[in-house]
């Protein structure tokens, strides 16, 4: 019996999400933190780490992105919608999510378009990877399976 | 009830033969599961009683209490009960994909991972349908995936 995902598992999720956006910003803060510290309020202790204010922040991002991640990929709300839409919408909402923080908490200068044009085509550049990687992934283990569903008809003769 | 069974080497085939004042759902019961054993099952539609091949069963699912077997092409309704029609038609090539439903294998074309660990089946005839996440573990063990 397999057990239904708990308020633990979804912590775990979002812990997951957290440490890997730190560690993602812990190296852009070594290797770009003192030319970046005028810029965003992420890098404001310039290469000397980042600061807890901004641990919080990141930390709400995780709880977000978790929310979506229920909203999108359970079927608690939404029981009919196709992967390919669950996605399209998980990306929508992480971007809305991102930039609306980003503009709260000031990650980066909000009033000009170039930090704004930057900010999406980074987004979209990880994202596509994500979902080109993830699409291999689901196919290859599409095909593994429908091999084995002929195999398995053959082997039982029906 | 009262169950006699008589072996004799010089008989060349097997025959049942039940007597009876008259037809019950137990009787019924009993003749429904003789009928699978011979790959045959006993459903009804329309008040009509079919004796419908089992290699031509797609799927059976309970709903309302009820229990429905699908064909390609027609919907009929078993008196057994779904965990009864699994239990003998596990060996028939039947896989159980929800607490609701069995499907034969044999009328899978496809099938695809889907959200939450499930998995979608997409039947011979187009129709769709989804594998649990309790059920989607055992179907890639029997499939060897796993």
């Amino acid at each position: 019996m397999i057990k239904k995902n708990s308020i633990f598992d979804y912590a775990v999720h979002t812990m997951v999400i957290w440490g890997i956006s730190i560690l993602s910003i812990c190296l852009f803060c070594a290797l770009f933190g003192e030319s970046a510290k005028e810029m965003s309020t992420l890098f404001r202790l310039g290469n000397r780490g980042i600061s807890l204010e901004t641990l919080m922040q990141f930390l709400v991002l995780a709880i977000v992105i978790t929310g979506l991640r229920w909203v999108f990929f359970t079927d608690t709300l939404f029981k009919k919608l196709t992967v390919l839409f669950r996605s399209i919408w998980m990306l929508t909402g992480v971007i809305v999510s991102v930039g609306v923080l980003s503009a709260m908490w000031q990650w980066f200068p909000v009033n000009q378009v170039l930090p704004w044009i930057m900010f999406i085509v980074c987004f979209l550049v990880c994202a596509c990877i994500s979902v080109v990687v993830s699409m291999l992934k689901e196919r290859s283990d599409n095909r593994r399976m429908q091999d084995a569903l002929e195999r398995l008809k053959s082997e039982e003769n029906i | 009830m009262k169950i006699t069974i008589d072996i004799d080497e010089a008989v060349k085939e097997t025959e049942i033969k039940i007597h009876c004042n008259q037809l019950t759902a137990d009787i019924e019961n009993i003749i429904a599961t003789l009928r699978i054993l011979n790959q045959q099952m006993l459903v009804t539609r329309d008040g009509e009683n079919y004796l419908l091949d089992v290699n031509k069963v797609s799927y059976v699912e309970a709903l309302e209490r009820k229990t429905f077997v699908y064909t390609e092409d027609a919907v009929y309704e078993s008196k057994l009960k779904l965990y009864e029609m699994e239990e003998r038609l596990c060996q028939s090539g039947f896989f159980r994909v929800s607490k609701s439903c069995l499907v034969h294998l044999k009328f899978i074309k496809s099938l695809k991972n889907d959200i939450e660990r499930k998995i979608r089946l997409t039947m011979k005839n187009g129709e769709q349908i989804m594998v649990s996440r309790q059920y989607a573990e055992e179907m890639k063990k029997r499939l060897g995936v796993m």
